[in-house]
C-alpha cells in the first residue's frame, strides 16, 4: 500500500514540468501570435517612415504652415471644427488634411496631430489638430518645426491668407508671442501619431 | 500504443506481482498506476511537440532578407539619393527623372550603370521602383507619374501627355508566384505630394 498512485503522480509532475518549461520559453520571444497586437516590425517601419514624409512634404510644399494657421478667429478653433474644436471625423478640409488622406486614410491608419507650442511661463502646451482616438501600444510619432513670425497672416477657409488678421491681432490664436521683443511669435512643433487600426 | 504495451506488461509482469502482493499486501495496483502515469507524460510529450513549432512561425516565415533590404533602398532614395541628407522626403526633379531614365549624371548622389548598382544591390535581386500620385483635378486615384524634362511638369501615365516624358518607373515587373516585399513613402516632388514605392522579391 506505500507505493499507491506514485507513477500517475510522477507522470503529472513530468507533464507539469514540460508544460511550465514551454510556458518559460515563449516569454523569452516578443511577439507571438498570442500577443495581443495587429502588428510587425515591417508595417511598423513604413508608418514610421510615412508619418515622417507626410510632414516633410507638406512643410516642403507649405501646406503645413497654412494647416497650423487655418483659424477661425471668430470661434476660436480652427476652420471646420468649430464644434469640437478638433477634426474627428476626417481629414482638415485644406491641403495637408489631403496629403493624410491620401498617405494614411486611405490605407486604414488611423492617427492624431498635435500642435505643441511654447505657452505662458515657458510651459509646452499642446492642442489637438486631429483626434481620432488613444493610440494603440504600436504607435508611430514623427514631428516638425514650423516658425511664426509677429506678421504671420491667418488663413481663411478657402487656404487665401487673410488680408488684415495676422497671428499677432487675432484675438483667439491658440499660441502666444513668446518674443514680445522680437518679431519672432511662437515655434510651433507638428506631431504626428500613426497607428494601424 | 500505449494500450497494447500496458496490458502486455500487466500480462507479463502480473502474475508474479499479484502473488506478490497476495502475498505482502505492499503494491497496490502499480502496473494501472505505471500505465495512467506513462499515457499522460507521452500526451504532453506529444503535445508539446505538436505546438511549440507553431509558436516560431512568425519568425521563420517571409522573405527575410528582402523585408531588411526593402527598407534600406526606400530610406536610401528618399531621404539621400534622390534629394540630399540636409532635405529628406524632398526629392530632386531631374536627379530624380535620370535615376529612372537609367541615367547617372555627375551631379546626383547616385553612380552606377545598372538599377541595382544605384541602389547597391546585388545582381541576383530583384527590385521595382515607381512613383505615383495625383496631379490631376479632379482626383482620379493614384496612377504612376511620369517627368516631362521640357514643360518641367509631372503628368500621369495614360493621361495622353506623357509622349516622350520618363516614365517614373524602374526594374521588371514581379513575376506572379513570386512573395514580394513593399515599402512605401510618401514625398514631395515638384511641389506636390508622391508616392515612392519600392518592391523586392
Amino acid at each position: 500500500m506505500t507505493r499507491g498512485q506514485a507513477h500517475t503522480m510522477e507522470g503529472i509532475v513530468a507533464g507539469l514540468l514540460l508544460l511550465s518549461a514551454m510556458v518559460f520559453a515563449l516569454q523569452m520571444t516578443a511577439v507571438t501570435p498570442l500577443t495581443a497586437s495587429t502588428s510587425s516590425q515591417h508595417i511598423e517601419n513604413q508608418q514610421q517612415a510615412a508619418a515622417e514624409g507626410v510632414l516633410a512634404t507638406a512643410g516642403e510644399t507649405g501646406a503645413l504652415r497654412r494647416a497650423v494657421l487655418y483659424w477661425n478667429d471668430t470661434d476660436g478653433a480652427f476652420h471646420g471644427a468649430e464644434n469640437l474644436s478638433y477634426y474627428t471625423n476626417g481629414p482638415p478640409p485644406n491641403e495637408f488634411g489631403e496629403i493624410l488622406d491620401r498617405t494614411f486614410e486611405r490605407r486604414g491608419v488611423a492617427y492624431n496631430v498635435y500642435v505643441t507650442f511654447l505657452g505662458v511661463g515657458d510651459d509646452y502646451r499642446d492642442r489637438r489638430m486631429v483626434y481620432q482616438g488613444v493610440p494603440s501600444d504600436n504607435a508611430v510619432q514623427a514631428s516638425y518645426t514650423v516658425t511664426l513670425a509677429d506678421d504671420a497672416s491667418i488663413y481663411d477657409d478657402d487656404e487665401t491668407k487673410n488680408a488684415t488678421l495676422t497671428v499677432s491681432n487675432a484675438t483667439s490664436f491658440y499660441a502666444q508671442d513668446t518674443g514680445a521683443d522680437s518679431s519672432l511669435f511662437n515655434v510651433v512643433r507638428v506631431e504626428v501619431i500613426a497607428w494601424r487600426i | 500504443m500505449e494500450a497494447p504495451a500496458g496490458r502486455d506488461a500487466r500480462n507479463q509482469e502480473g502474475v508474479p506481482g499479484d502473488t506478490a502482493s497476495s502475498a505482502t499486501g505492499k503494491r497496490a495496483q502499480t502496473t494501472l498506476d505505471f500505465a495512467v502515469g506513462i499515457s499522460i507524460f507521452l500526451l504532453l510529450v506529444g503535445f508539446v511537440f505538436v505546438f511549440a513549432p507553431g509558436f516560431l512561425d512568425p519568425f521563420t516565415t517571409g522573405p527575410v532578407e528582402e523585408t531588411v533590404a526593402v527598407n534600406r533602398v526606400a530610406d536610401e532614395l528618399t531621404l539621400d539619393l534622390l534629394g540630399g541628407p540636409a532635405e529628406g522626403y524632398v526629392l530632386e526633379d531631374d536627379c530624380t527623372a535620370a535615376f529612372f531614365d537609367d541615367r547617372s549624371p555627375g551631379h546626383c548622389r547616385f553612380s552606377g550603370a545598372t538599377l541595382n548598382e544605384r541602389v547597391g544591390l546585388a545582381p541576383r535581386h530583384n527590385v521595382n521602383v515607381t512613383v505615383s500620385g495625383n496631379v490631376t483635378e479632379p482626383p482620379s486615384g493614384n496612377r504612376i507619374l511620369c517627368w516631362d524634362d521640357g514643360a518641367d511638369e509631372l503628368f500621369e501615365v495614360g493621361s495622353g501627355s506623357c509622349g516622350s516624358a520618363v516614365t517614373l518607373a524602374a526594374g521588371p515587373n514581379p513575376v506572379d508566384e513570386a512573395e514580394t516585399v513593399t515599402a512605401h513613402r510618401t514625398v514631395a516632388l515638384d511641389g506636390t505630394d508622391v508616392t515612392l514605392e519600392v518592391e523586392m522579391w
